[in-house]
């Protein structure tokens, strides 16, 4: 697979991944420029014994991980009503609401612990349990446990938010 | 009422237009790739000059004694030094960080890089106190013997401006530094404990 094509299939998947774990779209861009930035620079040492896609989120996790290391920020992103929002690109009162939606569902997800914000993420990318177990280093049988319990929370805490 | 599936469907509508095309992805590359050339290039530069100063101090005033020139070497390798230790250790330790291993073994990795930073910043700074206050004495000899009034007075200052860093300054620093990675260490445990 060419680096053109990867960046093209990936690219949006990180972005998110990135989103769902700092809620800060300039910070989650920086994230996913640095992710491929490290993705060509080891693209020869991936041999295929995992998909690309785990490699590429394993990266890309690692990295989101490491901010810890970087800035205080990390430890108190919160709920703000403040919160910039996202100049994503409304046409229409529909799409208006689903930016809302889009929002309120990122504000949800950064309530959650750092690690859990990732589990979350990679589930929502649709991730086979196996490969998410292979990319956070969990068991499958923990992993369940807790897929289970953040799905549940990140459910109520959405609808809890909708009704305000 | 939105059950998970709804929320999944929402979650990958999110589209961000304004990512950058591959091309520019590259470019950041090369960017990389050149300030990493230049920074090495400076790196090396820096040494070089440094030993071209250090021989041409020995040349221009002609010391009469080894010790004094032991003792410029001594003084000059604790400056480096301090500064590596200071600056560069921890890039150094984190570019080595593999960054395809799994999300815990990787958290991992990084305690471990932390938990060698803080045992050589440690047996660094007393190492560079050591060379600096060797290097300080051994310089001065040559100078002190000249007259020996002027010569104990400027020892005994000096050994006593030594020992202050050496028990208060060094401590000091120490303990700052050990609080700043314990810190690292905690938030990066707390991460491994939330799997």
């Amino acid at each position: 697979m060419e680096f053109e094509e990867i960046y093209r299939t990936f690219s949006p998947k990180i972005f998110r991944l990135c989103m769902g774990y700092v809620n800060d779209k300039d910070w989650a861009k920086d994230l996913t420029q640095e992710t491929f930035i490290q993705v060509w620079q080891k693209l020869d040492t991936f041999r295929n014994e995992a998909a690309i896609g785990t490699w590429i989120f394993r990266i890309a996790s690692n990295i989101c991980l490491r901010q810890i290391e970087r800035s205080s920020k990390m430890t108190n992103i919160v709920i703000s009503s403040e919160v910039e929002k996202f100049p994503f690109q409304i046409e229409d009162k529909k799409e208006e609401h689903l930016t809302e939606q889009i929002e309120v569902l990122y504000k949800c997800i950064a309530t959650l612990e750092e690690t859990e914000r990732l589990i979350i993420s990679l589930v929502l990318e649709d991730l086979p349990q196996k490969e998410i177990a292979g990319i956070t280093g969990i068991s499958e049988g923990n992993l369940r446990v807790k897929i289970h319990r953040i799905k549940q929370t990140l459910t109520e805490r959405f609808n809890d938010y909708a009704k305000l | 009422m939105q059950n998970f599936d709804d929320i999944k469907n929402l979650w990958q509508k999110t589209e961000e237009k304004n990512l950058p095309d591959a091309a520019e992805i590259l470019l950041q590359v090369q960017k990389a790739r050149k300030k990493m050339l230049l920074k090495n290039v400076g790196g090396g530069l820096l040494l070089c000059g440094t030993f071209i100063f250090i021989a041409l101090l020995g040349w221009h005033y002609q010391f009469q004694q080894w010790t004094t020139r032991i003792g410029i070497i001594l003084t000059l390798i604790a400056i480096i030094m301090g500064i590596i230790f200071n600056s560069k250790l921890v890039q150094l330790l984190l570019k080595q960080s593999d960054l395809t291993l799994s999300n815990t073994d990787y958290l991992q990795q990084l305690i471990r890089f932390r938990n060698t930073q803080r045992m050589i910043q440690t047996k660094g700074i007393t190492l560079y106190f050591i060379l600096l206050t060797i290097g300080i004495i051994l310089y001065m000899y040559e100078f002190a013997q000249r007259d020996l009034t002027f010569g104990v007075c400027t020892y005994a200052i000096t050994l006593a401006w030594i020992a202050f860093n050496w028990f208060y300054t060094r401590k000091r620093t120490i303990a700052k530094q050990q609080k700043e990675i314990n810190a690292q260490i905690e938030n990066i445990e707390r991460l491994l404990k939330e799997y």
